[in-house]
């Protein structure tokens, strides 16, 4: 029981995780229609640029982290400058689907080039003296970490989109772009935004997953890919489902794990994402929006 | 009376020397392929010169490159009908081509069933495989064909790689030599040959479905699929037909893969694979067979150059692992082309081709 209990505690905060990239993902698509395929590249960009900072240049963790999440933030307005913006206005759904897979080639190929795929170490915040045991749950301060961030990360995009003037006007402009410009509504502030806050929570979430199991090239930019299922299991456009399909699928793949065979741990999110397909591919959201062309 | 003789007598074909400005003066010429019977003619003696003639002076080397670009050429014709023609993006491609290959070999190896038997049976088995993740997702918005072939692409790999321990797991699965019963295809310049024949049918029969009323509706369902179904064409039957195409052609591509490496290793029938696949139509140019080729030549090249590049330096001894370096260094070439084409140049590198015949054509006012 308490193995159990341990396990979703595990999968909970996996789950968030994934629920904040997912978040990311869906801001891009709702601004812009764009399939992020480069997710997983911006995940690892974070992933790294925070272990060179804390490990090879020796710099505090909190000073590192801050650097980080500017640093992605600065990747995010320099992506959507150079790369999506050109392709922009084509309204070509191949051409932007294929432009972010070259995208997450680059980023994945000079990655795994710099650190060399090997395994490193990231350090932690939360001192481990705070990890302890609380209802047969055993919090480490990884939890701590995910849980604090996931909850956090929540209230704040609430906050945002509610209530200032530029989350107000980037819900403006996903619910519909014409409208939103003759309202005068700045199209490439608000691209450039979305792919700011973007890369922004993938740095988060690739920072906390590499300090969970150390920041591999590889494996983060699978974390990256498993963005499809967590989305459409919550409905493409949906930032409440994609935290609850987040959960899912990390609750899912942290009990594959001991209960069935580790090598289906990576295979069962895409399993899922086309059973949801077959059976109902509104997702949670029930959004019936699935059916535009 | 003496007008209508006249008009019977008409060639076919209009006279060999065109003048810029010939306009088309019968409802028949439209269907030409030809503008001109001098084009048809260019054409064939291409095609002899090229196919017929090139591989008896080539070297093997030379030979084992061109024998790849005509493998990735049946791809990037299959790919050029779904993806350029209908609109519809997959990224399982790289799977079907390993699921083709796998099949062939398996057949090959225990059912030791005849070459001409193998290869349809390849594209088959690559088909239903495609139509598992494609029926449900044609019939939704076009983002859900990328994810559930993605979905595809990773669960075929796994597959390939954990589950066919029969067929040599990771390790790889050698391939029996080609046996028929009275054409000698045990060299290399015959399964060349049997490759070129392939793709020449191939692009024959595809240039013809293009051009008729079924290649008119993928075109329309490109350009607007609610307008193409309002005009009475089925929209998710003429997807899947597309689908079903090129998802043979990959079926088939991969077994003659792997009668041409003979051994044949899981990992490489990877997502990069599957965007290596995509890469080709880019280069080439989006729409239309003749860029499908170019891609295919120019990313086996591109390849090609990239591996020798890492083999000179392996051998020079500068770089102790340089096996991974390469690799990371042909994803990062292989995704700054597709950036910089689909920013810079769109229309992808047929567009030159079609600059020069149209000069061709329009001289000497070109």
């Amino acid at each position: 029981m308490e193995f159990l209990l341990q396990l979703s505690l595990d999968g909970v905060s996996l789950g968030l995780l994934y629920g904040i990239s997912a978040i990311g993902f869906i801001l891009i698509y709702r601004s812009s229609g764009l399939l992020n395929f480069a997710h997983g590249g911006m995940i690892g960009f974070g992933a790294f640029l925070f272990f060179a900072l804390s490990a090879w240049a020796n710099w505090p963790v909190i000073i590192a982290f801050a650097v980080t999440l500017v640093c992605s933030f600065g990747l995010g307005l320099i992506l959507e400058k150079w790369i999506i913006r050109p392709v922009f206005g084509r309204e070509n759904l191949i051409h932007y689907i294929l432009i972010t897979l070259g995208l997450a080639l680059m980023l994945k190929s000079v990655l795994s080039f710099v650190f060399e795929k090997s395994y490193h170490h990231l350090p932690v915040f939360v001192p481990h003296a705070f990890s302890r045991g609380w209802f047969g749950f055993q919090f480490t301060s990884f939890h701590i970490i995910a849980l604090t961030a996931g909850i956090g990360v929540l209230l704040l995009y609430r906050f945002y989109f509610a209530f200032s003037p530029q989350g107000i006007s980037m819900r403006a402009f996903a619910e519909n772009r014409l409208t939103a410009r003759t309202l005068g509504i700045p199209v490439k502030r608000i691209l450039a935004m979305s792919w700011a806050i973007s890369a922004l929570l993938c740095a988060l979430t690739g920072i906390l997953l590499g300090m969970m199991n150390g920041p591999a090239a590889d494996s983060l930019s699978a974390a990256g890919l498993k963005i499809f299922p967590v989305i459409v299991l919550g409905g493409i456009n949906s930032i409440g489902g994609a935290v609850i399909g987040g959960i899912i699928i990390g609750l899912l793949e942290t009990f594959v794990g001991p209960y069935a065979s580790p090598q289906l741990q990576n295979l069962l999110p895409y399993m899922a994402l086309v059973l949801i397909i077959v059976i109902k591919p509104t997702g949670f959201s029930g959004d019936r929006d699935f059916k535009k062309r | 009376m003496r007008q209508m003789k006249e008009t019977e007598k008409l060639k076919p074909f209009p006279p060999a020397f065109h003048s810029p400005g010939r306009l088309k003066t019968r409802y028949e010429e439209g269907f030409n392929r030809f503008r001109t019977a001098r084009g048809r003619r260019f054409m064939v003696i291409t095609v002899i010169c090229l196919f017929g003639l090139l591989p008896l002076v080539l070297n093997d080397y030379m030979l084992h490159l061109f024998h790849a670009v005509c493998i990735y050429a049946i791809v990037a014709v299959g790919l050029t009908i779904m993806t350029g023609y209908t609109g519809q993006l997959s990224l399982a491609h790289g799977a079907f081509f390993g699921i083709g290959a796998y099949t062939a070999a398996s057949l090959v190896t225990w059912a030791s069933l005849p070459f001409f038997l193998v290869i349809p049976a390849a594209g088959t088995v690559a088909t239903l495989f495609g139509a598992l993740f494609a029926i449900p997702s044609l019939r939704l918005k076009p983002i859900f064909l990328p994810m559930a072939t993605l979905a595809g692409q990773f669960i075929v790999e796994y597959i390939l790689v954990h589950r066919l321990s029969f067929a040599g797991g990771s390790k790889g699965f050698v391939m029996p030599k080609p046996v028929l019963v009275d054409l000698g295809l045990e060299t290399k310049l015959s399964l060349f040959y049997v490759t070129a024949i392939c793709l020449l049918i191939i692009i024959w029969l595809s240039d013809n479905l293009l051009r008729s009323k079924t290649g008119r509706a993928f075109r329309a369902l490109r350009q607007n699929e609610r307008a193409a179904a309002a005009m009475g064409i089925d929209a998710y039957r003429h997807k899947l037909f597309a689908f079903a195409v090129s998802s043979f052609l990959a079926g088939l591509a991969g077994a003659l893969f792997a009668y041409a490496v003979e051994t044949i290793v899981p990992t490489f029938f990877n997502l990069t694979l599957s965007i290596e696949f995509l890469a080709i139509m880019i280069i080439g140019g989006l729409g239309s067979i003749s860029g499908a080729i170019i891609g295919s030549v120019a990313i086996v090249f591109l390849k090609e150059i990239i591996g020798v590049a890492g083999a000179f330096s392996m051998n020079s001894n500068i770089h102790a692992g340089a096996g991974p370096a390469i690799i990371s260094l042909y994803e990062f070439v292989l995704g700054l082309v597709i950036v910089l084409f689909i920013i810079f140049k769109p229309e992808g590198l047929a567009s030159f081709y079609r600059k020069i015949k149209q000069g061709f054509n329009r001289w000497p006012f070109s």
